[in-house]
This record gives structure tokens, C-alpha cells and sequence, in this order.
């Protein structure tokens, strides 16, 4: 018997605890926002499809993440995948684009609901998360100082629908490598049916889609335009005027933004495809 | 079908060499080992939705090698995915050595360091194991215990971390112990009832790093269960509980899981019979809370559903649904006896089959601002979903020395919605009849001819709807075998989708070695084993599987 006894002994050693959590919520309060105006602004990239039953908890997170951290983190709802398609009679809506598709297979999302911070840890897996790392992710990076400053400046011609924009990319420290920079134009607030897996029954006619993303600037440009290849200092400037572009018609431009972020080209970069900076402004 | 034959050979020279460990008689030892290659050569076809593969070619391989002597045993499994077989995670992507491992036993204790596979119970909080034909495999990476401290106490403990694709994440701590009552009292061994009581606990650990919410680091799951056995009669019971687990499976709530599982079986010559039931409620327990898909899984969810091998039958295959079911099912067979009426010359078996999937009956609680448990569920109540039934007979006559048959319906009705989150589409309703006659011509050549058809109203996302499905077979000699199949999705709702989905295959088979070789197209759909699914993607192309041992 105490052959037994000593065995079991030893053998609890192997159990842990359980940690039992009776208030999940941490009184959490972000850091305050530097009061320089150079912030580092984040993106976040959420995955998404109106056939995704489990999407629209995710898309509660991002919302959620959004109002915790205002203006330093920008969202957009990339939809892409197969239960994007559109589906008629039930789900006729068709937010594919051609920069959506092509981020959600050449990051290899495979899956919805999925999503990227600033495009972190590419391509060593860790940057296709699940949305309940998101928040985790974000605060490993947002208090970080930024190393660039966007600024944008547009016109818009609402009769014309007409966009001129170009940016202003400065080093707040210096950089070295290739770098781009990518427009993309989201519409928030798009009325049109969802499924989702936590109501019943599960489709739900009127769901607000938030920050869809409709496309980059001009379509095809998905990845961008180079505007370092080589060494800036600190406080070099950066200037790109993107082409003009017509928005179609089908958008609604009083709820359009302009997203700008700059990205590490430099394939052999620990940090290639990592988003140094992101900006956003309202189109009109 | 091959592939999971194929696992099942692996499995068993796996469970061979280990076991046999201590039976071998060569002093220096024995080396045993396996291989296996899949590869295929791909061909775009756009009317079956079989997308272009830029390499052309792509090959899943693997081999064991196993070495033995006395009570000491290791090896090594090198795997190749280069580059992964459509269909298959991605992320295996690459090739090297995946799993290895020593073990020796001395007295009643049994060590094992590096990588092992281990089942507690029926695996309701841990089963570690591998699954070629859906690229499953969670095997540990640590140490294993193993001991027999006193007659009828089993006990065992672990520490590991897990696999993932060529990588191994998370860590978890388990323990299992057993007693079997009729070896641990002298006085029961002779006993007609049998009893054996045992228990489980496991805990994963990953760290909390979200700033805004408390995750637990450690989470804990434990099991006990029960085995009576009386004459021909057994009953099997377990019960499993798991603490808070926000995880992206189940929407990062912090309710508490749970899961039952009971199986009853009858036995005599002629007639089984077997009733069970279970009831999943959020039992997803993975590694890691973000991970989704079938990677870093740490429990195992028991099929309780028929596990069918005819095309037309698995066609719409029941997966297991973790974050909450409740499942039943009863097995009937009876065979007539020779020189009765249905009996016949020889005899005739028949098997009933029925089993039923629906949703567990939930209240959910909007508490996503406070204790963020989700919903609560009612034990004594089956939801309203329905996911999955099957209702079937099977009959299995033989004619003569050289005739027999096999004879099939089965009525199946699959929730497309949940089972494939595809919203939309009615529930399938199929029924399903397979005819399968085998002749046999001389000791070591046969011809077999199968023929299907599943009957339904209603289309999948792909618009198909009712198929019809033949297959020849004729196994010239011991050597050689060729066979073609036909499976003809008919009724599409868009016409020019009724395609031909055939395959031809010839396969040359010696002392251990197989070579099969393949040209066809193979139709989108889910390939499950064991409840556990994964997509298979339209194709078109040349397939070749080489597999040996030694």
C-alpha cells in the first residue's frame, strides 16, 4: 500500500492548479495618449464573410478594440474567403476586392474569422490571429514610439467622385530598407444580411457591416508604391501622389475613409510586410 | 478508404513493434520500419472547381523506423510534405524528422522521453494520436510514465508539449489512474461481474497576455469512469468536466465544459447488441485558446455515428461538434442461421444502424460585458437543431463458395449549416442504396461490382444533389488488381455541373510492397474519420501511392 501512496504522491506533481476566473474583465485603462502628435496608429485587419457565422463576434472585438483605443487603431473588415461569396437569395451582397483577396491568400488566412495587427510575425504564422489575441497583440505594439508620421492630403470631387490624394511619409527615426505606401478606401456602416452564430435563428437581415473595405487606390495597386529604397534620416520626407481615382458608384462616399498605411518591403527583413504606420482620414 | 487502411497498418506495426518490444530474441536487436509516398500530379479543371497548383506536383511521404531490443525500444518517423497535398494543412508544408522517441521498462515502470501518443479513458480530456488520411497529429513531446505499482493499479502521468506541423507548442500535465477490481482483490478474480473504476486529470498552461480581460493560465479537466462487464453483457460510463476555457472555438466564453458518455453492449454468437449515448457541451480543449482547425487538440471528442466506407454513404459524414451536441445511437446485428429460411446455405448477417445528432437546449445569458459565461444549458433537454441522422440495414449473404453480396440502404438527413457553416441550404435528405457483389474466380482472382445511388431534393453549396455510383474491381492475381469507378452528380442544379467524376487505378502488390497508380477526378467534399473532418478540394489528375515495410 505504500507503495501506492508514494507513487500517487509522486505522481501529483504533475498536476497543476486550475485557475478558476470569476471577473474576466481587467479594470484596464490604455495608457494616455502621448501628447506629441506623433502617435503610432495600428492597424487591424479583420477577416471577414456574411455567410461567417462565428464573424460577427469578431467583428464585436474589433468595434470593442476601436472604442478602447480611438483614433490609434484603425479597423477594416476585409471580406474575403468562401463565405464571402455571395450567396442569393439570402446573402446577394459581394464585398470581395481585389486587394482583399489577394492579402487573405498571400497571408494565408485560409480561414474566417481571422485577423492581423500591423501584419506582425509574417510569415512565421504568428501574425494569422485568432480574435481573441487581437487585443494582446495590439498592446504589444501600440504604446511602442513610432518610427514614421503619415499626413494626408486629398480633395474630393462628390459631383465628379473624383479622389486626388498624396501622402507624406517623415522618419521620426531613421530608416533603412524598402518601404511602401498603400491607399485603401472602406465604407463603414453597410446595411445587409449576416449570418450569425450566436442569434437564432442565425441570419440576420439587417446587420451593420463596419469599415468594409472596398478597395486600394487604384484597384490594382494593392501592395502599393515604393518610397524608400535605400536610407532616409530622421525627419526625411517622403512624398507620393497616387493617381487619380474615381470612386464607383455603388459606394456610399459620405461613409467612405481613406486608409494609408506604410509598409517593410524588403523581403529579407525580419520584419518583411510588417505595417510601420498607418493613417485615416474621413474622404469627405 | 486506402488511406485509412493504410493508418490502420501503421497504427498496428506501431502497436506491434511496441509491444513485441520485450518478446524479441536477437541480441543485437531488431530494426523494423515502414514507408509510405502519396503524390499527385494535378491537371486545372474549372468545371469541377479543381484550381491550378503552380508546382504540378505535390507529395505527402513518411517512414518509420523502429529499433528493438529487450525492453528497450526507439525510433524515428521522417515525414515529407513537398509540397502539401491539396487538401491537407498548409502548414505541414516542409519535411524532417517529426517524431522520435526512446522507451525502456524496468520492474513495473514504464519510461518514455520524447514523442508518444496517449488515450485516457475513451480520450474525453486526452488523447494524443495520428491520423494520416486527415494530416492529424497531436502527438507529445516529453515524458511519459507509465506504472503498474500494485496488481490491478495502472497508473500513468505525462508532461509535453504538442505538435504542430513541424513545430510543438503548449504545454500539458496529465495524470491517469485505473483499478481493476477483480485483479486488486484476490477474492474477486474469479467473480462474474467485472468492475474497473478510473479517473484522469489534465491542465494546460499558456500565458494570459491580454491587457483587458483575465485569462485563465492554467486549465484544468478532469474525468472518471466506470466498466461493468457480466457475462455478455458491458456498460461503460465516463464523465468529464473542464474549467473555464475562453478559446476561440467556443467565442472566448468562460463557461465551464462538460461530457458524458455511456455505452452499453450485448453480445452472443449471432446477435450484438449496442446502445450509446453522449452529451459534448463546450469541450474544445486545445494548447492554445486562438487556435483553431484541427491542430494543438488535446481531447477527443467518441464518433458515435456509423462510420461508412461507400462513397454514396460517406458523402455526408457526421463531424463531431465540440462546442455542444448530443448524440445517440443503436447497433443491431443478427445473423440467421445456416439452414433456416433467410439463413439459407450459408447463413445471412444483418446489421441495423441508427444515430441521431442534435444541439444541446441553450439559454444564452448576454452577460459579455461581466462573468462572460455564454449560455447555460438544460440537461434534461435536446436542443432543436437537428445536425445529423442515419438510418440504415445492412445485409451481407453469400450465395455460394463463390458468390456474395452486400446490400445497403440507408436514409441520412445532414445539416449543411452547422456541419459545413454554410448557411442556406435545406438539410439534405438522402436515400441511399449500395449494391456490392463479389465473384470470386480462381483462389487469388476476383471481380467485384458495386453500384449506388443517393436519391435527394435538395443541392449542397456545390448544386449538387442525387448520384449515381459504379465501381468494377477485378483482382487478376495475388499481384495485381485493377479497378474504375464512375460517380455521376446527375442532378445539379446547374446543368453543365452534371459531371462524371471516374477513376481508373491499377495496383501491383508484393510481399509488402503496394503500387497503386491512379488517373481521375476526384469531387470537393469532406473526408472524416473518427468525427474528425477535413475538406477535400475538386481535382483532376495522376495519383500514385507506393507503401512498404520491412
Amino acid at each position: 500500500m505504500k507503495r501506492i501512496v508514494f507513487t500517487a504522491a509522486l505522481f501529483s506533481l504533475f498536476i497543476a492548479s486550475c485557475d478558476y476566473v470569476a471577473n474576466p474583465k481587467e479594470d484596464y485603462i490604455p495608457a494616455p495618449e502621448p501628447e506629441d502628435t506623433l502617435i503610432r496608429k495600428v492597424l487591424l485587419e479583420d477577416y471577414t464573410g456574411h455567410q461567417c457565422g462565428p464573424c460577427p463576434a469578431a467583428g464585436a472585438q474589433a468595434v470593442s478594440l476601436k472604442n478602447t483605443y480611438g483614433e490609434r487603431l484603425i479597423t477594416i473588415g476585409v471580406h474575403a474567403g468562401f463565405l464571402a461569396d455571395p450567396l442569393p437569395p439570402n446573402y446577394p451582397a459581394n464585398y470581395h476586392t481585389t486587394a482583399g483577396d489577394a492579402y487573405f491568400t498571400f497571408f494565408g488566412i485560409t480561414t474566417t474569422p481571422k485577423g492581423m495587427v500591423n501584419r506582425r510575425n509574417y510569415p512565421t504564422n504568428g501574425h494569422n490571429l485568432s480574435w481573441g489575441a487581437w487585443s494582446s497583440a495590439i498592446g504589444n505594439v501600440i504604446n511602442t514610439p513610432p518610427v514614421a508620421n503619415i499626413e494626408i492630403t486629398h480633395t474630393y470631387n462628390t459631383g465628379t467622385r473624383q479622389l486626388n490624394l498624396s501622402t507624406s511619409t517623415r522618419a521620426i527615426s531613421p530608416l533603412s530598407g524598402n518601404y511602401y505606401v498603400v491607399a485603401l478606401i472602406t465604407e463603414d456602416s453597410i446595411i445587409s444580411p449576416q449570418n450569425d452564430a450566436s442569434q437564432n435563428p442565425s441570419y440576420v437581415p439587417n446587420y451593420v457591416h463596419r469599415h468594409v473595405l472596398r478597395g486600394s487606390v487604384p484597384d490594382a495597386a494593392y501592395w502599393g508604391y515604393q518610397i524608400l529604397n535605400g536610407t532616409a534620416a530622421a525627419g526625411d520626407t517622403l512624398n507620393y501622389t497616387f493617381p487619380a481615382f474615381t470612386l464607383p458608384s455603388a459606394w456610399n462616399d459620405a461613409k467612405c475613409h481613406i486608409v494609408v498605411y506604410v509598409y517593410d518591403n524588403n523581403s529579407s527583413s525580419a520584419t518583411y510586410k510588417e505595417i510601420i504606420q498607418a493613417e485615416e482620414v474621413r474622404l469627405r | 478508404m486506402v488511406r485509412r487502411k493504410i493508418a490502420l497498418i501503421t497504427a498496428s506495426f506501431l502497436l506491434y513493434h511496441s509491444s513485441s518490444a520485450q518478446n524479441n530474441t536477437n541480441p543485437l536487436g531488431e530494426i523494423h520500419g515502414n514507408f509510405e509516398i502519396n503524390a499527385q500530379y494535378y491537371n486545372e479543371d474549372t468545371l469541377i472547381g479543381a484550381p491550378p497548383v503552380p508546382e504540378k506536383m505535390l507529395s505527402n511521404a513518411y517512414s518509420n523506423v523502429i529499433y528493438t531490443r529487450g525492453a528497450f525500444t526507439a525510433g524515428i518517423r521522417y515525414e515529407s510534405y513537398l509540397n502539401v497535398m491539396q487538401g491537407f494543412d498548409p502548414g505541414y508544408k516542409g519535411a524532417g524528422i517529426a517524431y522520435r522517441f526512446a522507451s525502456y521498462t524496468v520492474e513495473n515502470l514504464e519510461i518514455t522521453v520524447g514523442n508518444y501518443y496517449e488515450q485516457f479513458g475513451s480520450g474525453l480530456v486526452l488523447r494524443a494520436y495520428e491520423e494520416k488520411g486527415l494530416g492529424f497529429d497531436n502527438c507529445f513531446d516529453g515524458v511519459r510514465l507509465k506504472m503498474n505499482p500494485y496488481r490491478g493499479v495502472y497508473l500513468k502521468a505525462l508532461v509535453g508539449q504538442q505538435r504542430i506541423y513541424f513545430s510543438k507548442a503548449g504545454l500539458v500535465r496529465g495524470f491517469d489512474g485505473e483499478i481493476n477490481f477483480n485483479e486488486f482483490f484476490t477474492g474477486l478474480s474469479e467473480a462474474k461481474t467485472g468492475f474497473i473504476l478510473g479517473g484522469s486529470f489534465v491542465s494546460k498552461f499558456q500565458t494570459d497576455d491580454d491587457p483587458a480581460l483575465v485569462l485563465p493560465q492554467n486549465v484544468g479537466a478532469w474525468a472518471a469512469r466506470f466498466n461493468i462487464t457480466r457475462g455478455n453483457f458491458s456498460l461503460y460510463g465516463e464523465y468529464a468536466y473542464k474549467i473555464n476555457d475562453p478559446s476561440y472555438d467556443n467565442g472566448y466564453i468562460y463557461k465551464y465544459g462538460d461530457a458524458m458518455l455511456l455505452q452499453a453492449n450485448y453480445s452472443k454468437k449471432g446477435l450484438g447488441i449496442s446502445l450509446a449515448a453522449k452529451r459534448i457541451d463546450n469541450m474544445s480543449y486545445k494548447s492554445d485558446r486562438d487556435m483553431s482547425g484541427n491542430v494543438l487538440t488535446i481531447n477527443y471528442n467518441p464518433v458515435l455515428t456509423k462510420q461508412h466506407t461507400y462513397t454514396t454513404l460517406a458523402m455526408y459524414p457526421y463531424n463531431s461538434q465540440n462546442v455542444g451536441e448530443f448524440c445517440y445511437q443503436a447497433d443491431f446485428l443478427y445473423k440467421f442461421r445456416k439452414e433456416t429460411p433467410l439463413g439459407g446455405k450459408y447463413g445471412t448477417d444483418v446489421a441495423l444502424n441508427f444515430s441521431s445528432a442534435h444541439s444541446l437546449d441553450t439559454t444564452n445569458l448576454n452577460d459579455d460585458t461581466l462573468a462572460m459565461k455564454g449560455y447555460t444549458s438544460d440537461y434534461m433537454k435536446i436542443g432543436d437543431k437537428l445536425y445529423f441522422q442515419d438510418v440504415n440495414i445492412e445485409i451481407n449473404k453469400k450465395f455460394s463458395p463463390k458468390l456474395k453480396m452486400t446490400l445497403i440502404y440507408a436514409y441520412q438527413v445532414y445539416n449543411i449549416d452547422i456541419l459545413r457553416g454554410k448557411p442556406g441550404y435545406e438539410d439534405i435528405q438522402s436515400h441511399i442504396i449500395v449494391v456490392d457483389v463479389t465473384r470470386k474466380l480462381k483462389d487469388d482472382a476476383s471481380i467485384r461490382f458495386q453500384a449506388e445511388h443517393l436519391a435527394t431534393q435538395q443541392h449542397n453549396e456545390t448544386g449538387d444533389a442525387s448520384f449515381a455510383a459504379g465501381l468494377v474491381e477485378w483482382t487478376i492475381s495475388e499481384h495485381w488488381f485493377i479497378a474504375a469507378q464512375d460517380v455521376y452528380s446527375y442532378a445539379n442544379i446547374n446543368p453543365e455541373k452534371s459531371v462524371h467524376y471516374w477513376n481508373a487505378t491499377v495496383g501491383y502488390l508484393k510481399g509488402t510492397n503496394r503500387i497503386v497508380l491512379g488517373y481521375g477526378k476526384q469531387r470537393a467534399g469532406i473526408f472524416c474519420v473518427g468525427g474528425v473532418c477535413r475538406y477535400v478540394p475538386a481535382s483532376n489528375g495522376i495519383t500514385l501511392t507506393v507503401s512498404s515495410s520491412f
